[in-house]
């Protein structure tokens, strides 16, 4: 009985690869392949004044792997677990305190939200030496400094995202004569979910520089602390593995969580395409 | 030929009843009869005296709804019509107790809107679809049954007929994003018929479509009315034409504040095909209502 | 962080003017009423050096008073710098956007590697770059105008792409130039995005200077919040000072960006007047 208009548009993943065949993947590589030239012939250390003792040739970072591998590896794995528990912490806080305003105190939330995004303003990270002063110099520091650090911001992307709900989405609820918790479940939960993970990748980072921190400022071990100490003792080749290393640490983690986004909020990721 | 009308709540069919399935067999097809030849048909919906002040800032109100008094028949197809402002989605809104009324009294089936919905009276189409981007076009249409906790093989029952019903059928694992503006409606049409509740609420359900796909799903939403017997319409439009082509009778509604001016029967025969439409009697129908429309508009300047 | 996807809300401001100040009083007192509790709670578990720990916050204020004039020159030092490497990192940050909107393939070419350095946090960089620069001021107008230069590029970048077709239309049919189009078109219709990425920007970049100053400066704000507690155990109390006048700092800057914007583009919905 209904004919015509079946416009169901597919975009799949074909459309995405299209776009990186063009200038999107030839431009930034030639881009690399320039910069990575002029650093290891010297232009960069004529031009800017460089001594290879605090930046040393790329050649040189990649001969330092087979030296320092060993005590890269072993930092890595002192502070990527620190920082990811700490991380998974404050993220569950996050979403549990914004979840716990929305379905009990929703009155109370534009007061506090003042309050919370005030938290932006504040170096956070600087209560690493204070909190210091309770756990010692170790895991549980940077567990701690993580999630204080990282909770706010979920707090305000997920209550951000529960309230923004579609106003006729609740009456469609209310006439259906929904629980608070169903609505909680089907409605709001999901169109949290982008503003969810608006706030898991950018927290990321954050996590990464409280460990960072914590161990440059009260370590005795981790990333943070090799950095600090390679410098000192002008290991360059050691401190840039290190640098390198908590660059790709940031990026794969940024990408695991879009990777998951993708998966999680399809109709969000095929939104933005459109856009 | 007549049909059963469905008394208030004795029904057996009654959707809060939860010892038996949702939904009647869908019948092949259906015509419903003028409403002439069944005027004997119990009042569904009373609204009587019904004023809705909306409070503003500052201690002044506005006024939406200015002592409104109007009926529907069970079985009925009626549309509201009036400029914006008339207060006609209010209307819907207090009748499905989504607003409570500030004076006056709204009864539904002898209940109150309240009560009503708690009866799970009332399929409501807005006129954003409001689909749930995250759902299957299923998952969608059978969100009603799950919010009433129906055993899954029902739901999935109810959900393969009702998007057969509405020609989606080749569509049902398809995301609302994927699907053109008429077909999203026609999801959120089946949605609202679901759990075949005796009241259909639409608050101008084809407003956001092109004049073209308008039409058409006119002509589907009476196919689907015809195949839901005793089904009762409440429908709200700002097209003339649109109101004639599916309804029983007409409200037509002022604005500022909102009031009915009249009420016009629509006695042209069901089914409703194209001759019908392009009989004279239509466009008679469409002149007067547009007069109608006019005048309301010019006796308050 | 992340520069936003798009124009985030913006703070109301004036609203709830009445009622919303004596909420926020409220608010405030119930916090400290929960510090002092907790304070309380840390002395009564007998721990010997509370007083360093968790001070009552009556005695921040105090040393707030008493050390005044050592807390605005640190408050001077850090913030200067990171308004100067704000502004300098807004400049860069503003070119690079409307030289990316010129070509494709400067665009394809660069965005990749500022948003990946989003990803990475730039303050492990700050050991290197003392190594390099030997001196804590260039270093914290280096970071504080990276901080900026990131979130602007990106924002200048989705703003001015944020020009309707229509309007692009409309401007090739006047036969505009690609600069006139620029100032009359796109600029205007991308400062809800800078903006809203400025408001970002504000508090990061002295957050940034900050940090730098903690990873080993001389003075500044960062200096003090290590050194309250390396200097002597009984200094805590110089932390918590020092943590107030950086938020206030860095709501001064949020709030310093507001007010421009509300200024610089009236025109946006969530800035007009309802009265009108």
């Amino acid at each position: 009985m209904i004919a015509g208009d079946r416009r169901a548009s597919g975009g799949g993943p074909g459309r995405w690869l299209h776009g990186l065949a063009g200038p999107a993947l030839v431009a930034p590589t030639v881009l690399l392949v320039v910069g990575l030239t002029l650093w290891q012939t010297g232009v960069f250390h004529a031009i800017f004044g460089l001594k290879t003792f605090t930046v040393p040739y790329p050649s040189a970072i990649v001969e330092g792997w087979a030296a320092n591998s060993g005590l890269i590896l072993d930092a890595i794995a002192v502070t990527l677990p620190a920082a990811v528990i700490g991380y998974a912490v404050g993220m569950s806080l996050g979403l549990t305190i914004a979840s716990l305003l929305v379905l009990y105190a929703p009155t109370l939330i534009d007061r506090l939200m003042p309050f919370l995004s005030a938290t932006n303003s504040l170096p956070i990270v600087a209560l690493a030496p204070l909190v210091a002063l309770f756990t010692g110099p170790g895991a549980l520091l940077k567990v701690i400094v993580v999630a204080i650090m990282t909770t706010p911001i979920m707090v305000v992307y997920a209550v951000r995202g529960l309230r923004e709900v579609d106003p006729t989405a609740v009456e469609l609820m209310a006439s259906l004569e929904a629980t608070p918790g169903q609505v909680y479940r089907m409605v709001r939960i999901r169109t949290a979910l982008p503003f969810i993970f608006t706030a898991l990748k950018s927290s990321i980072v954050l996590a990464m520089i409280g460990a960072i921190v914590a161990e440059a400022v009260r370590g005795f071990e981790g990333l943070g602390f090799v950095i600090v100490q390679s410098v000192g003792s002008f290991k360059a080749a050691r401190a840039w593995l290190a640098l390198i290393s908590i660059a790709v640490i940031g990026i794969s983690w940024y990408l695991v969580m879009e990777a998951l986004e993708r998966v999680i909020v399809p109709w969000e990721t095929a939104r933005r395409r459109r856009e | 030929m007549i049909r059963p009308a469905r008394p208030p709540s004795s029904d057996a069919t009654d959707p809060t009843d939860p010892s038996g399935p949702i939904g009647e067999p869908i019948a092949p097809h259906h015509h419903h009869e003028p409403l002439a030849e069944r005027s004997d048909h119990p009042i569904a919906i009373a609204v009587d005296h019904v004023t809705k002040r909306f409070e503003t800032g500052g201690g002044r109100g506005t006024v939406a709804l200015d002592d409104v008094t109007f009926g529907i028949r069970v079985g009925e197809f009626v549309s509201l019509i009036g400029p914006s402002g008339c207060g006609k989605s209010t209307l819907l809104r207090l009748v499905s107790g989504l607003v409570t009324p500030t004076a006056g009294t709204i009864r539904v089936n002898g209940l109150g809107p309240l009560e009503a919905r708690r009866k799970r009276q009332f399929g409501i189409v807005f006129q954003s679809p409001v689909l749930f981007d995250w759902r299957t076009v299923d998952a969608n249409v059978g969100l009603p049954l799950q919010v009433f906790r129906r055993p899954k093989a029902e739901i999935a029952r109810r959900v393969r007929e009702l998007t057969e019903m509405v020609g989606l059928a080749d569509f049902r694992s398809h995301y609302p994003w994927q699907l053109s503006g008429g077909m999203q409606q026609r999801v959120s049409i089946a949605r609202a018929l679901t759990f075949a509740p005796p009241f259909l609420l639409m608050d101008e359900p084809f407003g956001a479509l092109d004049m073209i796909t308008r039409d058409r799903m006119g002509n589907e939403l009476l196919q689907i009315w015809a195949r839901t017997p005793g089904t009762t319409v409440m429908f709200i439009t700002h097209s003339i034409p649109e109101a004639i082509l599916l309804s029983d009778r007409v409200v037509v509604m002022s604005a500022h504040p909102g009031r009915i001016v009249t009420t016009v029967d629509i006695e042209l025969p069901r089914p409703r095909t194209e001759a019908v439409r392009e009989s004279a009697a239509f466009y008679r129908y469409e002149n007067e209502l547009r007069r109608m429309l006019h005048e309301a508009e010019g006796a308050h300047g | 962080m992340t520069a936003p996807d798009r124009p985030v809300a913006r703070p109301r401001l004036h609203r709830h003017a009445a009622g919303g100040l004596a909420w926020s009083l409220g608010i405030l007192a119930v916090l400290i009423a929960t510090w002092y509790i907790a304070a309380g709670l840390v002395r009564l578990a007998g721990d010997t050096s509370a007083a360093a720990k968790l001070p009552f916050p009556h005695d921040v204020v105090v040393k707030m008073i008493d050390t005044a004039p050592t807390l605005l020159d640190a408050a001077w030092s850090t913030g200067s710098r990171a308004v100067v490497g704000f502004f300098i990192g807004l400049a860069v940050g503003t070119t690079f956007g409307v030289v990316m909107i010129q070509s494709r393939w400067i665009e394809y070419g660069l965005v990749p590697y500022i948003l990946a350095s989003q990803m990475i946090p730039l303050i492990a960089l700050v050991p290197i770059l003392r190594a390099i620069l030997k001196d804590s001021d260039l270093v914290r107008l280096y970071v504080t105008a990276y901080v900026t230069f990131f979130i602007v590029s990106i924002a200048v970048l989705r703003g001015l792409k944020n020009a309707s077709p229509t309007a692009l239309e409309l401007m090739g049919s006047l036969n505009a130039s690609r600069w006139t189009t620029l100032r009359y078109l796109q600029f205007p219709a991308a400062l809800p995005y800078i903006f809203s990425g400025l408001r970002v920007a504000a508090p990061l970049s002295l957050i940034g200077a900050i940090l730098v100053d903690f990873l080993g400066a001389r003075n500044g704000l960062g200096y003090l919040l290590v050194a309250s507690l390396s200097i002597g155990s009984s200094q805590s109390t110089l932390l918590w000072a020092t943590l107030v006048v950086s938020l206030f700092l860095g709501l001064l800057f949020t709030r310093a960006v507001v007010l421009v914007e509300r200024r610089m583009s009236f025109w946006q919905p969530a800035f007009r007047d309802p009265l009108r």
